[in-house]
């Protein structure tokens, strides 16, 4: 078994030369380093943490913010072997169909493949999950349950799956799960504590022909590597990108001035709606996570796809988040709207809901480099948030159809609690999801990468993870990145054959 | 063996009351309800419990910031059927109206809003 190498106890100096190099050791890196497990390819890996939280190295991350508010930028991510897996919450759910489709009435749309580019590596990501089998949306064909019966209408039940780790401990930390898994890597040599500082290009811009790196201990060496693999995650790719500006004077890979921008997140407004069973308690796998069909599973609702492409919504994933008290309001509401259509409401129950939804992408939602420095010398990255009133009114819409559904079939009622713009904001949280940076187009003013991650003009640098993601969805996406990565595993291997 | 009548006539009076007073109990709310008449009665008589529905139909009125009983009622009496007829036509053809958040046929609130207003005349 290999054991990771401390770079602090490299010699400063030190050239390394790898067949293929991976910067970072998130889900992507880790992933990608395991896929290339037994191939002939020499491949090296450069995590910036250790195998714990260093505030020191943390600290690497912080960077100032304009425009709408937005989470901090140390605070949002992980920096240590494992990455934001460290404390991600397990929820797993794949893109749908309609997620990668270039829609005519959403700008900026269309991944450069459909869903079936990832269809078959959806099995193993969710093995590298650990969610259990393959069940989602097929969940009432697998185990007794009852949803909610809606009848026709826009919004259906949707299923989540969490990642386990062994033990039942939720939910899968990468790098704690996957650290022996790496060392029996041979063809793996792993770096912790090895910051890389700069992408160095050949003289014509084309190639990239070394890595420096550095620790915050003071040591400094590089890396020649055939290939690159990018994957410190979307703000972090995007700040070494446009850091590294010694050869071409906007960043790499920045010709048409696209790395950073298209940042994104799923908003999560809590508390923006009221639900009111009229004929009972919700089945409890929508309340929380429940054991079923050898996996741990939730029901959430979601539009159909039908709905989203009729009325021009983008996705999103509602949640119910706990029991609720009806004020005078909510209470005359139901009896007055059940009683006049004739449905019974006697045993009806209330509860909060919250939900993650998808933004528009957004070429003002971006990431550039700061004039403050951290500990090694970089530019910081700065975070250029937005939110439009369109992002919340396509919400609304699915909750106003919810709101008619639930009517229609006497299933219930639905309050919506947000209006205007301010009621939106105030508590409005975010995912934690950083998407969309690099973002993947088959043509170079479009998006940053090809359809497989390599950098447009450039013939040996790629990128991983969720930068990647031209458009969001509103699945989580931890597994999603982990299946888009497996895919590049394939794509990689061809190039050593 | 014989049976007598006697028994058996008070064992029906008995249960015959027992329904009545039952029937009392649950129908009393209702008829005890506070009625509040008005030009529109065709319309909000229709809505069983008015004490209710005014809550509803003053939220109603809040989200319009103006409200005109007298058209709202004429734009319900031209449409057909009985207010449960509008209000499910409504739903399905997506015309709701919010009352505090409350997602509402659009029809069902409007009568709540009269009634809402008519209150107020009243009160």
């Amino acid at each position: 078994m290999n054991s990771f190498i401390d770079a602090r106890s490299v010699p400063s100096g030190t050239a390394i030369e790898t067949d293929l190099l991976i910067v970072g050791g998130g889900p992507a890196g880790i992933t990608l380093a395991l896929a290339l497990k037994n191939t002939p390819i020499r491949v090296t890996l450069l995590e910036s943490g250790g195998m714990e939280f260093d505030a020191a190295t943390q600290a690497l991350y912080e960077g100032p913010e304009t425009g709408t508010h937005y989470l901090p930028l140390d605070g949002s991510r992980m920096r240590f072997l494992g990455g934001s897996t460290n404390h991600w919450g397990g929820w797993c759910r794949p893109l749908e169909k309609i997620d990668f489709e270039q829609r005519n009435w959403l700008a900026h749309s269309g991944w450069p493949f459909g869903r079936e580019a990832l269809e078959a590596y959806y099995p193993r990501a969710q093995e590298m999950v650990e969610a259990g089998p393959l069940i989602y949306d097929d969940a009432p064909n697998r185990f007794p349950v009852t949803t909610l019966a809606m009848g026709k209408g826009g919004i259906e039940t949707v299923w989540f799956q969490f990642s386990k780790m062994r033990g039942s401990v939720l939910p899968t930390h990468f790098g704690e799960r996957y650290a022996d898994d790496l060392k029996q890597v041979s063809n793996l040599k792993l770096y912790t504590k090895a910051n890389v500082t700069g992408l160095r290009l050949a003289k014509d811009g084309k190639s990239l022909k070394r890595v420096d790196v550095a620790t915050l201990s003071g040591v400094k060496f590089s890396v020649t590597p055939k290939y690159v693999v990018l994957g410190a995650g979307a703000i972090e790719n995007a700040r070494l990108m446009l850091t590294s500006n010694d050869v071409m004077a906007a960043g790499v890979g920045n010709a048409n001035d696209l790395v950073g921008r298209y940042f994104s997140d799923h908003p999560i407004p809590g508390n923006n709606a009221t639900l009111v069973t009229f004929g009972g308690k919700l089945s409890p796998y929508y309340l929380g996570t429940q054991n079923a069909g050898g996996a741990r599973m939730r029901a959430a609702f979601a539009p159909t796809e039908n709905f989203r492409r009729t009325r021009h919504v983008l996705g999103s994933l509602i949640t119910v988040d706990g029991g609720a008290k009806l004020d005078a309001l909510g209470q005359a509401a139901v009896r007055t709207a059940a009683e006049t259509l004739g449905y019974n409401a006697g045993k009806a129950h209330a509860y909060t809901i919250g939900c993650g939804f998808e933004p528009a992408p957004d070429p003002e939602r971006r990431i550039t480099l700061d004039t403050t420095r951290d500990a090694l010398g970089m530019p910081r990255g700065k975070l250029n948030n937005t939110i439009s009133d369109d992002d919340f009114a396509r919400y609304r819409a699915t909750l106003e159809e919810w709101g008619r559904q639930l009517l229609t079939s006497g299933a219930g009622l639905l309050q919506i609690h947000h209006a205007t713009r301010a009621e939106w904001l105030e508590g409005l949280d975010w995912g934690n999801h950083h998407m969309g940076t690099t973002r993947m187009h088959a043509d170079p003013k479009q998006g940053v990468t090809d359809a497989a991650g390599l950098v447009h003009g450039m013939s040996n640098l790629f990128v991983a993870g969720s930068g990647l993601f031209p458009t969001y969805g509103a699945s989580n996406p931890t597994m999603n990145l982990v299946a888009l990565t497996l895919r590049l595993a394939d794509h990689l291997k061809g190039f050593f054959k | 063996m014989s049976v007598t009548r006697r028994p058996l006539v008070l064992s029906a009076l008995a249960l015959i009351g027992v329904g009545i007073a039952g029937g009392i109990a649950v129908e009393a709310p209702r008829l005890l309800r506070k009625r509040i008449h008005s030009p529109y009665d065709d319309i909000t008589d229709q809505i069983s419990d008015q004490e209710q529905a005014v809550k509803v139909g003053d939220a109603v009125i809040a989200k319009l910031g103006t409200f005109d009983a007298a058209k709202s009622a004429n734009t319900l009496r031209a449409r057909s059927g009985t207010l449960v007829d509008m209000a499910k036509a409504d739903i399905e053809a997506g015309k709701t109206l919010e009352a505090g958040g409350w997602v509402l046929p659009q029809s069902l609130a409007l009568a709540c809003a009269i009634l809402a207003d008519q209150a107020r005349r009243v009160g």
